[in-house]
């Protein structure tokens, strides 16, 4: 289990501040699923210890969303300025707050750093579908269950992510 | 994934995994603390996983047993006394005598039972009736 939780906390840490914009708000995500996971289902086998962790990773990602759009609604209804419009469906259409991603020394610095840019404007879903199916490797039937949502809507999901990205990245592509 | 999308795709994640090595170092051991205080907890058993480990089995089974037994003693009898079939009859006389206007009059006439009172044959009546009947025979 240590292995397991050293090997993906960076990446986990990464996916839950894109969704969430915030260091902190990402860190007490990752503690409540990594904690959750050792309690729950440490006893499972191994293999289904990442699906089962992304799949609590999203439910605490949603719920922080949640509770952010009871929050904007009840300053609003306080008359008190919000970051954010009320829609119909904030999780859906809400951009992720862009997040601030140190400098990287690499060659192509300039396209993580667009690249960060880029997933950070779109949807949330849209954002976590992509980060689980490219960057996590979870198959479509996985990431459906991480994101409790259909098969079906991981794929319109995913492709609307990659032409939203491609549009984002062309001046970087072959 | 055509070979395009492949390329595109491998280099966004190759982005990423370079992003996660530029994780300040205080961010690195909040991580690191995180991670330690997860493999400190115990692992959460569910009640039944508790019974099993206090060998606690008869426990469950108990509680069935005694569920069943006291619905034998009270459920069961009290179901028995009012069953819907008599339950039935009575309403059914009831509403029969509800439905006839001219019968529901007649019942609640004091009259009526003074006349039948007088009308209902004694029990010498009856035995010389019946003495009678053998005589003819």
């Amino acid at each position: 289990m240590e292995a397991f939780l050293a090997e993906i906390e960076r990446r986990a840490f990464r996916i839950a501040q894109l969704a969430t914009g915030n260091r902190d708000d990402a860190l007490d995500i990752v503690q409540d699923a990594m904690i959750k996971l050792v309690q729950k289902y440490s006893d499972q086998p191994a293999a289904s210890w990442k699906p089962l962790f992304y799949t609590i990773l999203e439910s605490r990602i949603m719920d922080f969303h949640r509770r952010q759009s009871v929050r904007n609604r009840f300053r609003s209804w306080l008359n008190q300025p919000s970051d954010e419009e009320d829609s119909e469906d904030l999780l859906e259409q809400q951009p992720a707050e862009i997040s601030s991603f140190p400098d990287i020394q690499l060659q192509d610095a300039e396209f993580v750093e667009h690249l960060n840019g880029a997933l950070s404007e779109l949807p949330l879903r849209q954002q976590q579908v992509f980060l689980l199916r490219i960057w996590e490797g979870l198959d479509i039937s996985d990431t459906a269950k991480a994101m409790q949502c259909s098969e079906s809507s991981v794929k319109t999901h995913y492709s609307r992510a990659l032409e939203k990205l491609r549009t984002a990245l062309k001046d970087f592509q072959p | 994934m055509t070979i395009d999308e492949k390329t595109f795709t491998d280099r966004i994640h190759a982005g990423l995994t370079a992003s996660t090595n530029e994780i300040d170092a205080e961010t690195q051991q909040r991580l690191y603390t995180i991670r330690r205080k997860a493999l400190q907890q115990k692992p959460q058993q569910t009640w039944l996983q508790k019974l099993l480990q206090n060998n606690m089995v008869w426990a469950p089974v108990a509680g069935v047993a005694f569920c069943s037994v006291m619905a034998i003693m009270f459920i069961l009898p009290a179901q028995q006394a009012s069953s819907p079939a008599a339950i039935s009859g009575e309403y059914t006389a009831m509403f029969e005598v509800v439905e006839s206007p001219e019968d529901l009059d007649t019942i609640t006439d004091p009259d009526f039972y003074l006349w039948l009172d007088e009308t209902k044959p004694s029990q010498n009546k009856l035995n010389s009736m019946n003495d009678v009947n053998a005589y003819t025979a």
